[in-house]
C-alpha cells in the first residue's frame, strides 16, 4: 500500500493490515478487484493506494483461508469479472482484526498524548 | 492429475481475472476522456508487472498445493493401511511388473516376428513415434543396449535402424500392453513408419 500525495513514499501498513482493508471494503457489498482497489482509494481521500501485486495475492489468500469467497459474474459491460464477497468467517475475522486494531491505536495515542518530561 | 489440472486452469482463471482488471482501468481512463490507446496504456503502467503480479498469486498457492498432496498421500498411506490384501495384491503386480517388462520388449525386436526371405544383410530406417506410453518399469530404470528397445522406451519420436529381416508394417501401429491381474503394469502404443529403401 502506498501514499499517493508523494510518489515516492510508501506507508507500510502492519502485517494483515490490508486483509482487514479488504474485508471492510467487502462489507459494502460484493466487489472485484478493480473496485475493492478503487474504494479503498476513495475512502481514504487518495491517501491508501493498494498496489496489484500486494492486493490479488492478498485476495487469493484470503480466499484460500475462507474469509471471502468468489465467484465469476457478468459486467454492466458485458465482461467476464471474478467477484468477491465476505463470508460469515470472515465477518468474525474481521471483528477480531478491528478490536485488535482499536487496542494497537488507543496504546499509541496513549504514548503520543503522554507528555514530555520537563514541559508540564 | 486433477491436482495439476486444477492448477492448470486456476492459472488461466487468475490471468482472465488480471486482463479483466486491466479492461476496467482502461475503461474508466476513457470514460474520463482519454483517447482509447493512452488510456490502455495508462492502465497498463499503472497495473505494473502482469507476470510479477501473476507470480506472486501463484505463491500463495504453492503452499496449498504441497499441503493437498500431502493430504492426499496420507489417504493413500492410510487406505493401504486399511486394506491388506489389496496391499499385497499392488506389491506383487509392481514386482511381476518388474520381471515383465524383458518379456514385453522383444515383441518388437528384430526378426522376433518373423523373417524376410532374402534381406538378411539388408537395413531399414524407421521413425518409431510412441504415441502413448505407461510403464511401471520407468520407475526402476531401464537398462537396454537394444536400440528398438530404447526407442521405444522414450517417450516421443526416435529414429532406429533395424535388418530388413523385422516383420514391421509401415506405418503400422504397434501395441504392447501386459496387464497383472486387475493392474494396467504396462502399456505402449507406437506408430512405426519406414524412412528409407534397403541399404
Amino acid at each position: 500500500v502506498s501514499s499517493q500525495s508523494r510518489a515516492t513514499s510508501k506507508i507500510d501498513l502492519l502485517q494483515g493490515t490490508l486483509d482487514a482493508l479488504i474485508l471492510q471494503t467487502l462489507c459494502w457489498g460484493p466487489q472485484h478487484g478493480y473496485g475493492i482497489m478503487q474504494m479503498i482509494r476513495a475512502q481514504s481521500s487518495n491517501v491508501l493506494q493498494v498496489e496489484t501485486g500486494s492486493l490479488y495475492p492478498a485476495l487469493h489468500r484470503l480466499e484460500r483461508k475462507k474469509w471471502i469467497a468468489a465467484s465469476w459474474k457478468i459486467s454492466d459491460h458485458n465482461q467476464k469479472v471474478r467477484e468477491y464477497r465476505i463470508t460469515t468467517a470472515g465477518r468474525k475475522q474481521l471483528a477480531a482484526e478491528r478490536s485488535r486494531w482499536d487496542q494497537l491505536t488507543t496504546a499509541i495515542s496513549s504514548i503520543f498524548s503522554a507528555p514530555v518530561r520537563g514541559e508540564a | 492429475v486433477n491436482l495439476f489440472w486444477s492448477r492448470d486452469r486456476r492459472r488461466r482463471e487468475l490471468e482472465d481475472e488480471l486482463r479483466s482488471h486491466l479492461a476496467m482501468a482502461a475503461r474508466e481512463r476513457v470514460s474520463r476522456g482519454e483517447r482509447p490507446r493512452e488510456a490502455e496504456w495508462a492502465a497498463k503502467r499503472e497495473f505494473g508487472n502482469f507476470p510479477k503480479v501473476s507470480e506472486e498469486v501463484q505463491d500463495t498457492w504453492r503452499g496449498q498445493f504441497l499441503g493437498r498432496l500431502q493430504r492426499n498421500m496420507g489417504d493413500v498411506v492410510r487406505g493401504f493401511a486399511g486394506s491388506a490384501s489389496i496391499t499385497i495384491m499392488l506389491a506383487i503386480a509392481i514386482a511381476l511388473g518388474m520381471g515383465a517388462k524383458g518379456e514385453v520388449f522383444p515383441v518388437i525386436e528384430p526378426g522376433r516376428l518373423g523373417e524376410v526371405p532374402g534381406a538378411a544383410d539388408a537395413f531399414y530406417d524407421y521413425r518409431v513415434i510412441n504415441v502413448a506410453r505407461t510403464n511401471t518399469a520407468a520407475l526402476f530404470g531401464s537398462a537396454s543396449a537394444n536400440p528398438a528397445r530404447d526407442a521405444l522406451a522414450s517417450v516421443g519420436s526416435a529414429s532406429v535402424r533395424l535388418p530388413a529381416t523385422s516383420a514391421f508394417v509401415p506405418g503400422g501401429v504397434v501395441f504392447s500392453a501386459i496387464s497383472v491381474g486387475p493392474v494396467h503394469v504396462w502399456s505402449t502404443v507406437s506408430k512405426l513408419s519406414r524412412t528409407s529403401h534397403p541399404q
